[in-house]
């Protein structure tokens, strides 16, 4: 009996050992044809970070990919703006297409992409929020970028254009999940 | 004060049946489930008017009931999009019957009166233990702090309204657009020392420098490489620099060295400014008086005459005050539409101060006015131009129908009586002009609710109320606030509705004094009332750039030439984004009894935990003279008095007057993004008041009261936007216990509609071996659009008692019909 509570505290203490991020998921999109890598979890940020009781709240998801055209990389964030809030609110309205990710001390502001997530090479959205509707937005970046956020100690997001200038904190953290995907790809 | 005027004016049999099952309904309580004593009445509501108040830096949202509601809890603690308020309801309500099964509170729009754009939409709807829940949906995300104060016949939340700056974002990443880089080596929040940028440029051997930058609100050091004009030049320094410096990044274009946004704006020659110096010195005095002249220029927006005299002072040899002049003429000159000279001033005190207190707002204003240079092509930058200063009329309208019936299998057969049919007709008004230095308004909420029951039912009337109608005057420039006419209080040791006046007057900074005279009314419906009258007298101290502030009053009200009420209290509040709290106190001087002692403290803890803690303690209702009225068959004090002596209507006010004390505790964990639980247990004790003056004992809660509850809220589970709500509660008193689950959801159909159904179940076992079962299912749709409501809802409660409890199986539908128009 002593030895099985033995191996089961042992096993208990091995399953705490933390585990390496996952490598990222890549397959080759089988409409656009591109290789396509992507992290295995968002980074999900959310707005009131501050009062957890708050049940109601908006969030951003991010999801970064490469996507490898005939040896090309493009590095693209995919950003769903979704929300618990009563849509009649309009709080899911953010007519501003630009975000600005406040990296420890760099304020790093990407434009929307015009192009469709087809057109980037990526034929169905990655990692999608339950229930959201619609392509993500799309924001074209760099390796050294997606580097810097992953790295950086604090990170926010901003809606540039919105009416709540508010940031939004990270709520669920995916910047290991992103260092990964800056480092393999 | 208020609800002992409410018990007054019930009917006498409601009455009789409220004194008769007092304890039960504080303690969430009735004879059984479903109790038929419900009998027809007039229209009546539990929330009289819900009136907001507009003020620079925050929002005061005082809640005025129509009876004691005891705050019992709210969810979120203090920030988002909507509120939802426990309220716990008190005997004075007029409520017969099942509370404990959450039955007979039909469902309330209740009127709103003040500026639009703030609450978005208000409801209010029974829960389980006899509980009813308001939520106050707002226009938009808000921060809040909320506790109930000395009186339950009211609350007030406070939108806390930081001024919200621009956004700090200052550093920009503006691509190929931009013609100059730089390589960001470190940045830190401390200064860099000479040693670090010497060591810079030797490894790269290159220019290095330090620029600051202010991001999300934090200031911060970077140490550079650069400016070089091709980028790759850049990038080479860039490849070498990683070696020493890892975290090294190339910046385009994002500081006054290289090509920031702000500093880059192709400028003229900024006008010379004067020089310190050139005339002779003035003594202290003259400095004193010259001084004195610009300041209250500056408070007089003669900006002129500020310039003008500041202009003298700026000419003088340094002296302590002279940065303060330096920006003040900043400030004169830009408020005067002169934007160069004003650049040129706020330039010239960044030079010779570059360390001064002020040169942080400086450089801040000095951004905001380069960046206007550049706004103006395509617009203006300053939305105070164009303000418009007219007249402007906003309001409401809403109607809420209501139809209730009552049904027992008592006596045989089910027999069914309509209990309440009604329609609830209320408009609200708003007219206000904001002037340059005056603000001038009228605001008025009134209403008529219009029955349909037969007129030989007592109390089955057509009823008009006049909650607010009163004039506001602030003059902005000597911060003097007054108001005329009726209006609500729950502030200052005033609660409910009443005739008389408010001034307000900002003496210093942080200071406001207070004062308010006013006569009472029982309820909104009455004219004014000349018997009471009351003085109070207030000061507020809210000091800058801190996170708390206090208020002290001391009140006194007669009525009928008696001594009414004689209290002193303060009310205390901090707020930081991981803590909360509010603490009031009311004491009354002259029969020294505590009315109140309320503590509410809001703890964020890690991982998304939260831990909500409510102590009160207080005298229900607050002790009042009137309180010696209560259970007595007359209806004035001078009536009393022909009985009494004053000496004995004392002793009647104190012994009417029992002492609840309630203290909950919540926890709740934010599980992922779409659940969270809140897990709650409650404690209550009223105690007994003695058999005097022809009026029985009251018996309180007979021990003690311990509700435990367990709440899990999920949204967007099946549908987006959706909210979905479980609550188990299990009750248990000294006589009975009751566990009770309810599920409550809403859920969007299309468009602007939404969809709620609910249901509610109960079980409840008393010491002396019945059982009862009451279930509950409830219908609900709205619409909301541009801030117009339409509601519907229907609902049954059935209930199944054992014969032996002589009631019958009961039976209650209801449904209401609203509707909401602003204009």
């Amino acid at each position: 009996m002593r030895n099985l509570i033995l191996i089961l505290v042992s096993l208990s203490l091995l399953s705490c050992k933390a585990r390496p991020p996952r490598h990222p998921d890549e397959f080759l999109d089988p409409v656009t044809a591109a290789m396509v890598s992507n992290v295995t979890s968002p980074i999900i940020f959310a707005r009131a970070h501050q009062d957890v009781a708050a049940n109601a709240r908006q969030y951003v998801n991010v999801v970064a990919a490469s996507v490898n055209r005939s040896g090309h990389y493009e590095y693209v964030l995919l950003v769903y703006i979704w929300s618990t809030v009563d849509a009649r609110l309009g709080a899911g309205a953010h007519p501003g297409e630009t975000v600005v990710f406040l990296a420890d001390e760099r304020a790093i502001r990407l434009q929307r992409d015009g192009r469709s997530l087809r057109e980037v090479g990526i034929a169905r959205p990655l990692l999608p929020p339950l229930h959201f509707r619609g392509s993500p937005r799309v924001y074209k970046t760099d390796r050294d970028t997606l580097r810097f956020i992953a790295s950086a100690r604090h990170v926010r997001l901003q809606l540039e254009g919105d009416q709540d200038a508010r940031p939004f904190d990270i709520w669920t953290d995916g910047r290991r999940q992103l260092g990964t995907l800056a480092a393999t790809n | 004060m208020r609800s002992i005027k409410a018990l007054r004016h019930l009917p006498a049999a409601l009455l009789g049946a409220l004194v008769a099952l007092a304890p039960h309904f504080v303690t969430a309580q009735g004879r059984g489930i479903g109790a038929p004593q419900l009998q027809p009445q007039g229209p009546s509501r539990l929330i009289d008017v819900i009136d907001i108040d507009e003020k620079e830096s925050q929002v005061d949202i005082t809640l005025q009931f129509n009876c004691s509601l005891h705050y019992a809890g709210h969810t979120p603690a203090n920030e988002g999009p909507e509120v939802r308020l426990r309220l716990r309801i008190d005997r004075d309500c007029g409520v017969t019957g099942s509370l404990a099964a959450g039955g007979e509170i039909t469902t309330e729009i209740p009127p709103i009166s003040g500026p639009r754009g703030i609450v978005a939409a208000a409801r209010l709807e029974s829960s389980l233990g006899g509980e009813v829940t308001l939520t106050l949906t707002w226009a938009k995300p808000e921060s809040f702090v909320l506790a109930q104060g000395a009186s339950a016949s009211g609350m007030r939340i406070r939108l806390l309204r930081v001024h919200e700056e621009k956004t700090r974002v200052l550093v920009t990443e503006r691509g190929e657009t931009a013609s100059n880089y730089a390589v960001n080596l470190e940045s830190q929040r401390q200064p860099f020392d000479a040693g670090a940028v010497e060591q810079a440029s030797k490894r790269l051997q290159t220019k290095a420098f330090v620029s600051e930058v202010e991001t999300g609100g934090e200031k911060w050091y970077r140490l550079r490489a650069g400016p070089f004009d091709q980028r790759t030049v850049a990038e080479g320094v860039l490849r070498t620099a990683t070696k020493d410096y890892p975290r090294a990044w190339l910046a385009v274009g994002d500081d006054s060295l290289t090509n920031d946004p702000n500093a880059a704006v192709a400028e003229p020659p900024l006008p010379p400014v004067e020089q310190m110096g050139s005339d002779p010195p003035l003594d202290a005095a003259q400095l004193k008086s010259l001084l004195d002249q610009a300041r209250k220029a500056m408070r007089t927006r003669d900006y002129p005459q500020a310039v003008q005299v500041l202009t003298k002072l700026q000419r003088q040899p340094e002296f302590p005050e002279r940065a303060d002049v330096q920006e003040m003429l900043g400030l004169a000159r830009e408020r005067s539409g002169e934007v160069a000279q004003a650049k040129a001033e706020y330039e010239e005190y960044l030079r010779r101060y570059p360390k001064g207190p002020a040169a942080d707002r400086i450089r801040t204003r000095l951004r905001v006015l380069r960046a206007a240079s550049v706004a103006g092509r395509t617009g203006s930058f300053d939305n105070t131009e164009g303000a418009d200063h007219g007249w402007k009329v906003s309001g409401g309208a809403s109607q809420l129908f209501r139809r209730d019936s009552f049904g027992t299998d008592l006596n045989g057969p089910l027999l069914s009586t309509v209990v309440e049919n009604a329609i609830f007709t209320d408009a609200d008004l708003y007219v206000h002009k904001d002037g340059e230095r005056f603000t001038t308004g009228f605001r008025t909420n009134f209403g008529y609710a219009k029955n349909f029951l037969p007129r030989d039912i007592q109390g089955a009337t057509d009823r008009v109320r006049i909650t607010t109608a009163f004039f506001d005057l602030n003059d902005k420039l000597l911060d003097l606030r007054g108001r005329l006419g009726r209006q609500t209080t729950i502030n200052d040791g005033n609660f409910g509705v009443f005739d008389g006046a408010k001034v307000s007057y900002r003496f210093a900074p942080s200071w406001i004094v207070r004062a308010t005279v006013g006569m009472p009314v029982d309820n909104s419906g009455d004219g004014i009332e000349t018997d009471r009258r009351f003085e109070t007298l207030a000061v507020d101290f809210a000091p800058a750039l801190s996170h708390w502030d206090t208020s002290v009053y001391v009140t006194q009200q007669r009525n009928d030439g008696l001594r009414d009420r004689q209290a002193v209290g303060t009310q205390v509040q901090y707020a930081r984004p991981n803590l909360s709290v509010v603490s009031y106190v009311d004491y009354d001087t002259a029969y020294q009894s505590l009315n109140a002692l309320v503590l509410l403290g809001t703890l964020q803890l890690p991982d998304r935990w939260q831990l909500t803690m409510d102590l009160e303690h207080r005298n229900a209702p607050l002790i009042t003279t009137e309180n010696a009225l209560i259970g007595q068959p007359f209806t004035t004090l001078s009536e009393l008095r022909k009985i009494y002596s004053e000496q004995q209507i004392a002793d009647l006010a104190r012994d009417r007057t029992p002492v609840l004390s309630t203290y909950s505790i919540s926890a709740l964990k934010q599980l992922g993004e779409r659940f969270q639980a809140i897990m709650d247990v409650f404690y209550t004790k009223l105690t007994d008041t003695p058999p005097s003056g022809g009026v029985e004992e009251f018996t309180g809660t007979q021990g003690n009261d311990i509700s435990y509850q367990v709440q899990l809220l999920g949204s967007s589970l099946l549908r987006t936007n959706d909210f979905n709500q479980v609550i188990v509660r299990y009750d248990t008193t000294p006589t009975y216990n009751v566990l009770g689950w309810q599920y409550i959801s809403r859920f969007p159909v299309f468009g602007a509609w939404r969809a709620g159904p609910r249901i509610l179940f109960q079980r409840k076992v008393t010491d002396t071996g019945y059982t009862s079962i009451f279930y509950a299912p409830y219908g609900h749709i709205d619409y909301q659009r541009h801030g117009h409501v339409l509601e519907i809802e229907g609902g049954a409660e059935l209930g199944k008692n054992p014969a032996g409890l002589e009631i019958g199986n009961t039976t209650r539908l209801f449904v209401s019909i609203g509707y909401r128009i602003n204009f």
